[in-house]
């Protein structure tokens, strides 16, 4: 209880309240500009929690990824382009809801949902953190090891729609994080003789490089015309809210329960957590035939999906160090800049940390209601910000933060080598998320390795004698044979595979 | 930029084996049979495959395009500069930010970015001035993030 006690306590202080105060305006003023996501802001955030307290700095994590991924509803209402990839599975509908006058309810909707889903996804991570991690305290390097390879192998095969590209951005992670004298052997690797290089690859420089300096670049080369906001009064967004929370209980159920779920999937997030609930809420609905006309059902399961898939992705990060999406992949960078590192021990050693992680999340879904309504208030003014001032401003922001965790000038080449590259691949269709993944999970991967093998003395029969790693190995191997067994299966049965819809 | 997949797949492959290659004589862990080789090894063995099923890929599928395409900010000028502004300008920051300082440098790469972006002079230089003013106030004040001071090192204050 005294844990609990203090863990209050260090969340409402006057300075972590007020850096909630300032990052869930950044995180709601990043999130309703299109083309700059929730990811963007978290990596933009990174070097000023460089210098805060532990909980200040997750509190900031924690608020700006909500707030940003809740705004992101508001210019795919009105400007029908999503603020945040998380809000495209919805962006047409909610479009097409402004165009018939019902801009507030789409809105509301959102809003509404958006806390409803974050809370819930809050209350399964408050329950299923502490439980997984008494489970995985009796953990060897041998479930480690499967459990990472298990991750990896869901983010690419199962949660992507392009699995090769996907695992060329894995594996070109894992070479990228290779680089340097981490490594079990302290061998220094492919450092060409430059002492720069000896520490490996900066994560943080690369982060902010592929996430802030990478969409820099592209809205800089983009020349699709500026998009019309809808010009429509937006009267009180809470109206009606009740009403479709009795209308529509089993999908708010439904987005939160698979929102959960996908966020806690290694490598898919809110945005596949969005898709994936709008997909269903069509299927399971009552009128289907109303879908993309402007009907808030689909807005309301996928609007609770993309904000409880933020506290979903959290149970993997946190207990396992295994992050389970983009913005958790980020955490996981600070939580080890900070000395928090993942893994069941955090819950045992300080669990006022671990309150305190729960109190921010509450909170911050709490708060979003009134910050949300102002600036669904503000949304005009917002969306008028003109790019061309603000990119230059980002651009800096990049620079100066990325130089000053280090000192290191050499770290700012690191930033716009990352952001170049991530760039290209994405233009070409390469996603980003399996990168970030293979960076932060090449080198437990290869140290969970190494040490089974020592332990083992090279046998490796031995990686299946533990229970439980053996249950996560047979399931590695069967989520490998995946791809294989669904061309097999497209091959025997041609038609039923196109009726489903396989793509 | 739009790069054909099979030029692509071939030049993963290629980086690749240039890895396998340069593994091949890192030394062994004394007594191990893992050793600094393993896990790079093992990584670029996927990426030559990888690359390999991507080149092959995209030349079934994608026959007739052309292997580079560059996007369409090619054709406008303003595009082009402000592409390049913005990797001339990071590059330049990370040359020249220890010897001059943040103070000097920030405004004019701001400057500079702004008239990339197509905002009008006079327009460029105050939000240049006040961005490089708030930034400061901010970064170095507010959250003691260090800040290259260079040629006015004697006035830092």
């Amino acid at each position: 209880m005294d844990a609990l006690l203090l863990a209050f306590r260090m969340v409402f202080n006057i300075e972590t309240m007020l850096i909630i105060m300032a990052s869930s305006a950044f995180g709601l003023f990043v999130g309703a500009i299109p083309g700059l996501s929730a990811t963007m802001a978290l990596a933009l955030l990174v070097p000023m929690t460089f210098f805060m307290e532990p909980i200040p700095a997750l509190a900031a994590m924690v608020t700006t990824s909500a707030m940003a991924i809740f705004a992101g509803d508001i210019p795919g209402c009105l400007l029908r382009m999503p603020g945040t990839a998380a809000s495209a599975a919805y962006t047409d509908e909610a479009y097409a809801m402004s165009r018939k006058g019902h801009a507030d309810t789409a809105l509301g909707a959102g809003l509404v949902f958006s806390a409803v889903g974050g809370l819930f996804g809050t209350a399964v991570l408050i329950v299923a953190a502490p439980a997984l991690a008494e489970f995985a305290l009796n953990f060897t390097s041998f479930e480690y090891f499967w459990l990472i390879l298990l991750g990896i192998t869901c983010a690419i095969v199962i949660s992507s729609d392009r699995p090769l590209k996907g695992a060329i951005m894995l594996v070109l992670g894992f070479l990228v994080a290779s680089v340097g004298m981490n490594n079990p052997a302290a061998f220094p690797r492919f450092t060409g003789g430059s002492t720069d290089l000896l520490g490996g690859i900066g994560f943080l420089p690369m982060l902010i490089g592929m996430f802030a300096a990478s969409e820099v670049l592209r809205s800089a080369l983009d020349r699709s015309p500026k998009a019309m906001i809808i010009d429509q009064p937006i009267h009180n967004v809470f109206k009606g809210m009740w009403r479709l929370t009795v209308q529509y209980p089993m999908q708010i159920l439904r987005g939160s329960v698979l929102g959960t779920i996908v966020g806690a999937l290694p490598g898919a997030g809110s945005d596949i957590a969005a898709w994936m609930s709008y997909a269903m809420s069509k299927k399971l609905s009552k009128e289907p035939e109303k879908f993309g006309t402007g009907h808030v059902e689909g807005i309301i399961e996928s609007g609770a999906a993309n904000n409880s898939a933020l506290a979903g992705a959290w149970i993997p990060a946190l207990v396992f160090g295994i992050p389970g999406d983009t913005l958790t992949a980020i955490v996981i960078g600070v939580l080890y800049m900070k000395n928090l590192n993942p893994g069941p021990t955090l819950f045992t050693t300080n669990p006022q940390n671990m309150y305190a992680i729960y109190i921010l999340f509450v909170f911050a879904n709490l708060i979003m209601i009134p910050f949300g309504w102002a600036t669904i208030k503000l949304a005009k003014k917002l969306l008028g910000v003109r790019r061309e001032i603000l990119l230059p401003i980002i651009l800096l922001a990049c620079i100066v933060g990325t130089f000053g965790m280090n000192n290191s000038a050499f770290d700012i080449g690191i930033m716009l080598v990352a952001g170049v590259v991530a760039y290209i691949l994405e233009e070409n269709g390469f996603p980003v998320a399996p990168a970030i993944l293979g960076v932060v999970l090449g080198p437990m991967l290869e140290e969970n390795f190494v040490k089974s093998m020592i332990k083992s003395d090279g046998e490796f029969g031995v990686f299946f004698a533990r229970p439980v790693a053996g249950v996560l190995g047979v399931l590695t191997i069967l989520a490998w044979s995946y791809p294989a067994l669904r061309i097999g299966w497209a091959r025997m049965f041609p038609r039923a595979a196109r009726a489903g819809g396989a793509g | 930029m739009k790069i054909h997949d099979s030029l692509l797949g071939l030049a993963f492959a290629a980086l690749g084996a240039a890895i396998l290659y340069t593994v091949a004589g890192y030394p062994p862990m004394p007594g191990q049979n893992v050793g600094p080789a393993m896990f790079p090894g093992v990584a670029a063995a996927l990426l030559v495959g990888f690359g390999l099923m991507l080149a092959v890929r995209g030349r079934l599928s994608g026959a007739g395009r052309r292997l580079v395409e560059a996007g369409d900010w090619a054709q406008s000028p303003r595009h082009i500069l402000a592409g390049l502004s913005i990797i001339v300008g990071c590059a330049a920051y990370a040359l020249f930010s220890n010897a001059l300082g943040f103070l000097l440098l920030a405004p004019v790469a701001l400057f500079v970015w702004h008239l990339a972006f197509g905002v009008r002079p006079a327009a460029a230089l105050v939000s240049a001035v006040l961005t490089t003013l708030i930034t400061f106030a901010v970064f170095y004040k507010g959250l003691g993030v260090p800040l290259p001071w260079g040629l006015l090192k004697t006035y830092a204050f």
